[in-house]
């Protein structure tokens, strides 16, 4: 069978090319009929052959195995599997499974990957005629879709205070475990001046991206280029710690509390620098360990959804333990298909949200569900804790989910807290130690009901 | 030993012992959350001749501990010699048998259907060789400057 070639159409093209026109010209599937009745035929069920009877989303994970050679070679043989084999997030994948984060990026990653090879060529997209895909499509809109749309900007219910003392911060948020913007801390530090992007181009660290390891200077040609569903986002722990930069911020009393430092070298991760594009960000969560945090805007803005303890965000699917959080939908995409929806609820329903802007510092409730969104190219610093207002909840959470425990890789969190807080905080310990002693039997009761929930008898 | 039953599209019944069975996560999540032991678990786009296939899989691998995490782009060469064989199928059944992994949720079938099939793909010299294999239609949809580019962008990946 033949296909007859679609023209392209060069130069000033008739139609204006709209925002979400995808690249290769992909449309969703409900296209298909109006275009059929137009006589344009689809081009997926013959092109991919006996692979048609695929989910794209399997699709997509059989291409992963052919590695970037034979996807290449395969874009060749239809304008189906050309679209897959282009697909950029699988040249992600071959890109930093080959090169971690020795690359140079341009463009997208598919020329980033070549540009490893060969001299570097633009090529523009091949524009094609009757594909449809909803996945593809998506992905496209959630890269296209202007954040400002999609993100709510304008809600904010999120108290802003300044000039607090410790003692009504805690009374006021602390005690009650509630969210606040705090907007006078930041300003003072000597980072809010000094950390910029140059600034972080001047430092010769290695940062941590996800996966990778990355030089600044690599990082921000990614970011500064990337149009991407959901970028890769710098998150690095190490180079807060450094002299050159742990002097530039001061933790502020309301958050200086920080009880894990009994644990002193074998202390979860707790102190983060993070770095990333527009659009990066985190999908839903709930913080380690029932810590508390603070997260500092020095560079950006972010715009934060937050909902109380047990309020499960829409589209969010925890395991029955409470260990596994799948969000099936990128950050992005939650936006698209679920922040629109919510917007409907019942008042008392709705999440607590805000825009936290350049020299905001927000408090993060510990056991809150939180998502955040880069709405610009942003430098941010966070950090976890734990106080004597949710003490409690820390070691109930470490004592019954120890399964759960995250970021300690030396045995037992509960009871190195517990050795510690009794060597070093002596009066600390006796203010929780009814907690270690009440509990035999209920945790005992908590292991059956446990037990009962996940296997059904 | 309990069993579960189910029934594929063609209307062929199965009855399978748990243990076996169980090796499919969504078959194991649908009994133990459900309680559903006695109806028979309707599987509408898995055939009885695909389905065997399958239990061939879950009787080779029925005393495996639980898979990895799944790998990227390991060697066709890694494959246990029943895998291999198992695998010497028609594309289209191959095909079937992924999809029928997938939806069924067996990792360790779906990994090796995929290491399997990239390895054909692999094995062939040029994109008209693959077209040629796996029976993919001619298409004229690029112009020749467009078959150039992505020529010479191939070759440059290939060193």
């Amino acid at each position: 069978m033949t296909v007859i070639p679609q023209k392209r159409k060069k130069g000033a093209s008739v139609l204006k090319q709209s925002t979400y026109d995808h690249p290769f010209g992909i449309k969703p599937m409900g296209n298909s009929y109006f275009d059929s009745s137009n006589g344009i035929k689809e081009c997926k069920s013959h092109g991919l052959s006996v692979f048609n009877v695929l989910p794209e989303q399997q699709l997509l994970e059989l291409l992963i195995y052919l590695g970037p050679e034979a996807a290449a070679k395969l874009a060749q043989t239809s304008r189906a599997f050309y679209v897959y084999c282009y697909h950029d997030d699988l040249w992600r994948q071959f890109t930093i499974k080959r090169f971690n984060g020795d690359f140079e990026f341009i463009i997208n990653w598919r020329n980033t990957f070549k540009s490893k090879y060969q001299k570097y060529i633009q090529d523009s997209p091949i524009k094609i005629q009757g594909f449809y895909s909803d996945l593809l499509y998506t992905a496209w809109r959630c890269v296209s879709v202007p954040l400002k749309d999609l993100c709510g900007v304008e809600n904010d219910n999120i108290d802003r205070r300044s000039n607090m003392t410790l003692e009504a911060f805690i009374q006021e948020y602390m005690i009650p475990n509630k969210p606040v913007i705090l907007t006078d801390v930041v300003q003072n530090w000597p980072a809010y001046k000094k950390w910029n992007f140059e600034y972080l181009l001047g430092t010769d660290f290695k940062f941590r991206a996800e996966a990778v390891d990355i030089t600044f200077a690599n990082y921000y040609k990614y970011m500064t280029q990337c149009k991407e569903e959901a970028p890769l986002y710098l998150f690095d722990k190490k180079c807060t710690f450094d002299e050159k930069m742990r002097n530039d911020f001061q933790i502020p009393d309301y958050f200086n509390q920080d009880l894990f430092s009994v644990l002193k070298e074998k202390r979860p991760d707790y102190r983060w620098l993070i770095v990333g594009p527009e659009r990066s960000g985190s999908t839903f969560h709930i913080d380690p360990n029932s810590t508390n945090a603070w997260n500092a805007v020095i560079k950006g803005s972010k715009k934060w959804i937050l909902y109380p303890p047990n309020h499960i965000p829409p589209g969010v699917y925890p395991s029955r333990d409470g260990s596994e959080v799948t969000s099936p939908v990128s950050l992005a995409e939650w936006f698209l298909n679920y922040y629109q929806d919510i917007q409907d609820d019942p008042i008392e329903q709705r999440p607590v949200e805000a825009v936290c802007k350049e020299g905001e510092i927000l408090f993060v409730p510990n056991k809150w569900w939180h998502c955040v969104m880069n709405l610009e190219p942003g430098i941010a610093l966070t950090q976890n804790f734990v106080g004597m207002e949710n003490l409690e909840s820390v070691l109930n959470f470490c004592k019954k989910k120890p399964e759960q425990v995250s970021g300690f890789c030396h045995g037992d969190l509960y009871e190195e807290f517990k050795k510690g807080l009794q060597q070093d905080m002596p009066q600390v310990w006796d203010k929780v130690k009814h907690l270690d002693q009440a509990s035999a039997k209920e945790t005992w009761n908590n292991l059956c009901m446990e037990k009962s929930f996940s296997f059904s008898f | 030993m309990a069993s579960v039953k189910l029934t594929t599209s063609d209307d062929k019944e199965y009855t399978l012992d748990r243990e076996l069975i169980f090796q499919s996560n969504l078959i194991k999540n649908m009994v133990t959350d459900l309680d559903v032991f006695d109806a028979p678990i309707p599987l509408p786009n898995v055939t009885s001749s695909t389905l065997d296939i399958v239990i061939k899989y879950l009787k080779i691998h029925k005393d495996d501990p639980p898979p990895p995490d799944k790998p990227i782009e390991k060697a066709v060469d890694d494959m246990i010699d029943e895998d291999k064989e198992l695998m010497k199928l028609e594309f289209n059944i191959m095909a079937d048998v992924i999809l029928a992994a997938n939806y069924l949720d067996i990792p360790g079938l779906l990994d090796i259907g995929c290491r399997t099939v990239a390895w054909h793909i692999k094995q062939c010299k040029d994109y008209h060789e693959i077209r040629e294999k796996f029976n993919i239609p001619k298409e004229l949809w690029r112009s020749e400057e467009e078959i150039a580019e992505m020529k010479k962008e191939l070759n440059g990946i290939l060193g």
